[in-house]
């Protein structure tokens, strides 16, 4: 018996050194996907390029929409309500050492798309080795990756840096391009402005190439259309009149402006209405930041000036959408009527599930198209002052809902029909992120409507705050990392 | 020294013979007495209640003592450093040999110390503290973490009612991290116990955290023991640099009897007065309400609150503290049972603890039992076995602060009084006069009254140890025990409360979670233990491996008929939504211990760990911790002669300790696949964590200098340790270019460090047989300084910053300059001292003369007796340390919420000399951001623990036929005093708590059968 128990104690003891064997530690990590582990499936790496869009998505609804339009000319705030990062915006106040403003989030915003694009082109290669009967499922994400880096590139550039034509030779600080997924040794420093503009045009054509002649089937996801409108707006802010016009001209060949009875659901009842989208991201189900901050019913932070929606003339169905009115389904604000940027309030009526009420985000649509095209047909050496009239009065007679021919513009010469131009396309683009660039790449100061709150501040061209600082963490945690000129370097605490 | 007491004691014991056997009508008992390891106890005394009568053993610990003839007669033994045990000696017994135990809390006595190692206290290096069952048996019995509070020195005890329960965050000499957690590693009888994810005290996959400590029965501890130095902790390694609290618990007894003991208390709580938050009356409110709106242009007639058929504001008075804190009461039943033989033991108890919160709809149900059993299988081979379960029921009603300050025109019930109210109506424009109505969402009445939010927690162990005794000194042992930790949460929001009503229509929403940990410890290990001569070794060595695994589910849904179905199943479809996640990891850790000791005066030891951990990469999984330690008694010297010093010993320790609390996936990097990368209804993946293969353990090097001596016949003890603790290779949350990571990073950058002393006085006051007095008082200084930071970056907080060559807790503010007596505006210095009247977080400067922390907190104590009636007082305090009060507005929002009272001193006409600026309505001079004006002094002196004890009288026993019976009467929480402390002002004590202090009145009533 004695000896059993002995015999037993000691297979015990001997067992459980053996047991204790390091290799116990390499153990399968649970509940997370390790970068590595997560991209070994298609599945796997079609779910990042939906990944990839959410983030885009972020980008576009925290940030590049209110950095555009808070510094704009026909925006007003409710001084009561707005958080202090976005009334700084406002202000032309942005500085580096603010924490938590839009200097700092609208950059890591931005690089998150980057990086999860990267992360795509980097697995890119491996899927197609694992699955190599789905390359063309392969490419088409892989295109999102190249179209989304250029997309952020081009919007980062254009707050980080100034115009295109800000010197001569483009030499100006641009950000940080970067086509590999960096690691915590890795020097990262910014780029001029030309160098980011030449691989926004790369990306481009590379996504292009990707994309193939697909056909587009839906507008919520990046796409071949997409790209070439892209490259039309890129080529207008480089002022390369030919490229703009040439590119702005294939896609509104291919869609037709969206009719007016179609208008406003294009905006406020995204779900059924694709409209004339060419690139749109999709808020299904998103608690999205812009409708907080335009809804009336729940503490308003921004709405348009009255002076501008006074500039409307009252039948243009573009004047409803800066014009908020209660809903029935809203029982407790039922009577409102308010002064409201409505393109970012989807309609309750008509739709009980609150996850499907879309206002979705137009990225890129046609309309946007055709001013470009009027604007490069004005401006370009090759001028054709004809055609780009006709693509102002084919918007404004759809806005007012009468036939072109009764829309009569009155100009002489380029200069007064650029004028008209530019007008058209602050009613038709109003409040979608195009505002602040457009001024900055007309070098055009920026003068706040009579009816806005703080009227006497505006930003007179030309500044250093058309350029937004660097954020101070980010100096602080990348040495090769520049603040723009103007700003406060790296001001350590107790200085 | 000894050596005359001794002499001493001879002389004594033949006189006391003398007169002993001088009296006639008695009988002598004779016997021997011995301490556990079987020494004679020369001098012990042995005292006869009933006669006053005592003798004192001789040299050979024997004794002889004349007692009453023909008559059943107790008697007390005892001896210094050892329990006094009372026995009975029947009528016709003649022989009494007693073995007397060591009492632990003298020094001299015994300490438990890494795993499960119960050493002398003169054989130890290094800095530990141990609490016993004697010490916590008067103090509350929600949460053992609690129980510390004060009574440790070094330890930190922190409580904070966020949840409406009450929450503990422990620290052992400072915070060891920047980033990683920095609670101590709990062990329970050998095992890591699972206190929550990495940010400590906090269950993965719960909405509300109900702290797994407070599973534990604080009944079934027998000790708690504090380590603090690297010589006490280092043995621990990986996870030892935060501290080490080690709990043992109960076991049976061997002496062939049955004990049956049963414990009842019931208590009563309510929150002390002075202690709530003074916020306005609704006079006091009105009149800064009225002031700020006639302020901002409007007339009277404006004004937001007009009667009307819904809300009758002008009759109505409601002070919202009462209407949410209310009485609360406690009650336990604890049996145990502890018996055994020679070959075996066993103690099993039962307990029930049950407590109504004093925040109105919020009780706490812990059904408890504990079994240990152990037994020799041979002479060599014994065999332990423990099994615990703990069920828990928490009914949890979470109350946020905000529900305080609603105004006190407003009702929590509509106009019949009795439904509780949903809505307001009123102005809503200024300048309107349009009434309408609005949703009241500060009102938590409908969720108290009609929402679910239970919590089950369920914990369950067993382990099994063996150990055998291999040769004389050495036996080898191995455990294994397992662990379940599970929690399930049931949360209803009803169609009756505006969090379950929907604008969809889609009434009352569910919400159903579980969460379980499993998790397996199992170690081996050799100890050895052995004298030789004057030489006397003690060493050990094993291995531990740690694993655990946890799984956490959901599932959420809404659309229900009717609030008596709250099943998902019935939840309208498309609403149903669920989830799960997991996390796992492994630990395992090889150590050693060696410990030598020459003639009890000179002690060496050393320490090795060598640890790996699997959630770092494989270059930098495994961590290398050690530590020495020394250790003289001085007067164990032959030369040291002293009339007043009976002990001196003096003791150092330098090492190193790691901390490895890190989330789980940040060396490796992740990409999330879930609803955070969900677009457009289809689930997404994006990038969640970069990959940081560098990351690797914390490292923390403690130097710890230790002084203890015993004066005056022991009557006088002191103990003072100093300490230098340097943490490197922080785990640092910290930036990188945000072009890799948005958020911040977990690296191994920058070091911190900690020093302090503590300081422990015990004076036995009076020291008699039937009366005795002792006070201890304990005090600890901690100071911390971050020594570097990556790139000597600092990291702000809105109100507090870390940066190099200052402390983790310095106050980052705006220095308040005062209130322009022209205009009332706020006057601020900038960052070059220069005035302004613009708030700006660019003028932040650094303020090292505020700190969170206390310069100096600790507790006194005093225990006396007076025959069978004893009083324990514990009184807590804390000097320094500041705080900021976040709830002033200056008039800014005071239409929608009640403010405290302190804004009634504020700013009102040109001339006027004023604390708080000009009272505005939506003000935007940004008055009430951070600055020095919100700073208030947290010093403070606590009665927390008054009881007083009866033991009934033997005749009384008797009469109810039981073996012993105590009464105690308890009151916790008593008072406090504190800086500033004011009748009608705020101060520490009322804006610490957002319920106030709950003030308790137990009564308890313990019988031994």
């Amino acid at each position: 018996m004695k000896r059993i128990i002995k015999s037993i104690i000691l297979t015990v003891f001997a067992l459980s050194i053996l047991s204790s064997c390091e290799s116990i530690l390499n153990i399968d990590i649970l509940g997370k996907n390790t970068i590595d582990g997560y991209f070994s499936s298609l599945d796997g790496f079609k779910a990042a390029g939906v990944g990839l869009h959410s983030r885009i998505l972020k980008f576009y609804d925290d940030e590049l929409i209110k950095v555009a339009e808070l510094q704009g000319p026909h925006i007003n705030i409710n001084k009561m309500n707005i958080d202090e990062a976005a009334y700084l915006v406002y202000e032309f106040a942005s500085e580096a050492e603010h924490i938590a403003g839009h200097p700092y989030y609208a950059w890591n915003k931005g690089y998150e798309v980057i990086t999860n694009a990267n992360e795509i082109i980097k697995y890119a290669p491996k899927i197609h080795d694992i699955s190599p009967n789905a390359s063309k499922e392969i490419d088409k994400v892989e295109a999102y990756a190249y179209f989304a880096r250029a997309l952020v590139l081009f919007q980062l550039t254009n707050i980080y840096g100034q115009a295109y034509d800000y010197t001569s030779d483009g030499s100006h600080l641009g950000v940080c391009y970067m086509d590999f997924v960096p690691g915590f040794d890795d020097i990262l420093s910014r780029h001029d402005v030309k160098y980011c503009y030449e691989h926004t045009l790369k990306d481009l054509q590379k996504a292009l190439d990707l994309f193939g002649g697909d056909e587009v089937t839906d507008v919520t996801f990046a796409n071949g259309l997409a790209c070439e409108a892209l490259l039309a707006r890129v080529y207008l802010y480089m002022k390369d009149y030919d490229n703009a016009a040439k590119y702005a001209r294939i896609v509104m060949d291919k869609v037709p402006l969206v009719e007016r009875d179609k208008y406003i659901d294009m905006f406020r009842r995204a779900q059924g209405y694709p409209g004339e989208g060419i690139f749109r991201l999709n808020t299904y189900n998103e608690g999205s930041a812009m409708r907080s901050t335009c809804d009336p019913t729940n503490n308003q932070d921004i709405l348009p000036s009255k002076d501008f929606y006074n500039s409307f003339e009252d039948n243009d169905i573009r004047k409803s959408l800066l014009w908020f009115e209660g809903e029935e389904e809203d029982s407790e604000n039922m009577e409102m009527k308010t002064l409201a940027i409505c393109k970012y309030l989807p309609f309750k009526h008509g739709e009980e599930k609150e996850e499907n009420r879309r206002a979705d985000y137009n990225v890129l649509r046609v309309s946007e198209m055709y001013l470009i095209h009027a604007e490069a047909l004005c401006l370009g050496a090759n001028k054709d002052l004809k055609a780009a009239e006709n693509d102002i009065k084919a918007l404004r007679a759809r806005a007012l809902g009468v036939n072109k021919d009764e829309i009569k513009l009155i100009y002489t010469g380029a200069e007064q029909l650029y004028t008209l131009i530019k007008e058209e396309r602050e009613k038709e683009l109003a409040f979608e992120g195009h505002i602040f660039f457009d001024y900055k790449r007309r070098g055009e100061s920026i003068i706040r409507d009579e009816s806005c709150e703080d009227n006497d501040r505006k930003l007179e061209y030309p500044s250093y705050r058309f350029a937004m600082p660097i954020a101070q963490l980010e100096l602080q945690a990348n040495d090769y990392m520049v603040q723009n000129p103007g700003y406060n370097g790296r001001k350590e605490i107790g200085e | 020294m000894k050596f005359r007491f001794t002499c001493l004691l001879v002389v004594l014991c033949a006189l006391l013979s003398i007169d002993s056997f001088a009296q006639k009508s008695t009988r002598i008992l004779r016997g021997k007495i011995v301490d556990s390891s079987g020494e004679a106890l020369a001098g012990a005394v042995v005292y006869v209640p009933s006669t006053k009568k005592g003798e004192v053993a001789n040299i050979d610990g024997e004794y002889a003592i004349a007692l009453p003839e023909g008559k059943r007669v107790p008697v007390e033994v005892s001896f210094m450093g050892m329990n006094t045990k009372k026995l009975f000696v029947e009528a016709d017994q003649t022989v009494l040999n007693v073995t007397l135990e060591d009492d632990n809390q003298i020094e001299q006595s015994v300490i438990t110390v890494g795993y499960g190692v119960v050493q002398k206290r003169s054989d130890i290096t290094g800095s530990a503290y141990q609490v016993n069952a004697e010490d916590i048996k008067t103090l509350p019995k929600g949460n053992i973490a609690g129980m510390l509070s004060g009574i440790v020195p070094g330890l930190q005890v922190t409580e904070s009612d966020s949840y409406a329960r009450n929450r503990f965050s422990l620290r052992v000499r400072g915070d060891a991290s920047l980033s990683a957690n920095c609670e101590p590693l709990w062990i329970v009888d050998d095992v890591p116990l699972y206190v929550g994810s990495t940010t400590g005290n906090t269950v993965t996959g719960m909405s509300y955290s109900v702290s797994p400590i407070s599973f534990l029965n604080p009944e079934d501890i027998e000790s708690i023991t504090v380590l603090k130095d690297a010589a006490m902790t280092s043995i621990y390694g990986a996870n030892g640099s935060n501290g080490v609290i080690l709990v043992t618990t109960k076991k049976g007894s061997n002496d062939g009897q049955a004990h049956l003991t049963a414990k009842i208390q019931q208590g009563f709580s309510k929150t002390d007065p002075t202690t709530l938050i003074k916020y306005c009356n609704k006079e006091q409110w009105l009149s800064l309400a009225t002031e700020a709106f006639l302020g901002a242009g409007y007339t009277m007639d404006l004004f937001p609150y007009q009667d009307n058929e819904h809300n009758s504001y002008s009759t109505t008075d409601t002070n919202w503290q009462q209407v949410y804190l209310g009485p609360g009461q406690h009650s336990s039943i604890d049996l145990t049972i502890r018996n055994g033989a020679a070959k075996m033991s066993n103690y099993l108890d039962f307990s029930f603890f049950n407590e109504d919160f004093i925040v109105q709809g919020n009780n706490t149900k812990r059904f408890s039992v504990n079994e240990r059993m152990s037994f020799d299988m041979t002479r060599k081979l014994r065999a332990d076995l423990k099994l615990a379960l703990s069920y828990n029921i928490n009914d949890i009603f979470s109350l946020s602060s905000s529900m305080m300050k609603v105004i006190p025109i407003f009702s929590p019930y509509d106009e019949d009084g009795v439904t509780p109210r949903l809505y307001n109506w009123y102005i809503r424009e200024l300048g309107t006069t349009e009434v309408v109505q609005r949703k009241f969402v500060y009102n938590d009445v409908p969720d108290r009254e009609f929402n679910d939010n239970y919590q089950y927690g369920l914990t369950a162990s067993g382990s099994v140890n063996l150990k055998y005794n291999i040769l004389d000194g050495l036996t080898a042992s191995t455990l294994l025990t397992l662990n379940n930790f599970s929690s399930m949460e049931l949360m209803y929001d009803s169609s009756r409360t505006l969090d379950g009503i929907s604008d969809s229509g889609l009434n009352g929403y569910s919400r159903r979670a579980a969460a379980f940990t499993n998790s397996w410890t199992h170690s081996s290990k050799l100890n050895f233990n052995k004298s030789i001569g004057l030489n006397k070794m003690y060493a050990l060595a094993g291995y531990e491996i740690h694993s655990r695994e946890s799984h956490s589910f959901y599932a959420t849904g809404q659309g229900f008929s009717n609030d008596s179905i709250k099943e998902i199943s019935y939840a309208t479809d498309q609403t149903k939504k669920g989830s799960s996640s997991a996390d796992n990891s492994r630990q395992l850790g090889y150590f050693a211990n060696l410990s030598y000791t020459f003639d009890n005066r000179y002690v060496l030891t050393g320490s090795y760990r060598r640890d790996g951990y699997s959630a770092f990469s494989t270059y930098h999984r495994w961590g290398h911790f050690g530590a020495a330690g020394v250790a003289w008694n001085i007067d164990k010297e032959r030369w040291w002669h002293s009339n007043h010093i009976d002990r001196l010993k003096i003791n150092a320790s330098y090492g190193l300790d790691g901390n490895s609390r890190v989330n789980t996936s940040s060396s490796y990097g992740t990409y999330t696949y879930g609803s955070s990368g969900n677009y457009g209804g289809a689930m997404g993946a994006v990038q969640s964590a970069v990959p940081n293969p560098g990351l690797s353990w914390e490292t923390t090097y403690k130097f710890n200098l230790g002084v203890s001596t015993a004066l005056f016949n022991n009557r006088l003890n002191l103990q003072v340790d100093a300490y230098d603790n340097y943490t490197r290779d922080l785990l640092y949350s910290g930036r990188v270019s945000s072009i890799i990571e948005s958020g911040s990073v977990t690296r191994n950058v920058g070091v911190m460090e900690n020093k302090g002393f503590e300081l422990t006085v015990g004076v036995d006051i009076i020291k008699q047989p039937q009366r005795d007095w002792s006070v201890r008082f304990n005090g600890s200084v901690n100071r911390n300084i971050i020594q570097e930071l990556y790139k000597d970056m600092h990291t702000g907080f809105f109100d507090t910053v870390w940066v190099k060559g200052a402390s983790k807790g310095a106050f980052w503010l705006s220095r308040w300059a005062g209130v322009d007596p022209t205009n009332g505006a706020p006057m601020w210095y900038d960052a070059n001292g220069n005035l302004t009247y613009t708030f700006s977080y660019d003028n932040r400067v650094l303020l090292e003369q505020y700190d969170t922390q206390p310069d100096f907190y600790g507790a006194i104590v005093s225990d006396s007796r007076w025959g069978n009636l004893s009083l324990r007082v514990q009184c807590n305090y804390s000097l320094g340390g500041w705080a900021l009060n976040g709830k002033y507005y200056d008039g800014y929002d005071i239409l929608s919420s009640n403010t405290i009272v302190e804004e009634l001193d504020h700013w009102r006409k040109p001339g006027d000399i004023a604390i708080n600026p000009i009272y505005q309505l939506n003000s935007s001079n940004n008055s009430s951001l951070g600055s020095t004006r919100f700073l208030y002094n947290c010093s403070y002196f606590q009665i927390k623990n008054v009881a007083l004890r009866y033991v009934m009288p033997d005749s009384f026993n008797r009469a109810l036929k039981v073996n012993g019976m105590t009464v105690s009467l308890i009151g916790d929480n008593l008072y406090m005093f504190c800086a500033g402390m004011s009748k009608n002002r705020n101060s520490y004590k009322t804006l610490t708590y957002q319920n106030g202090i709950t003030r308790a009145i137990s009564a308890q009533i313990e019988i031994e059968f």
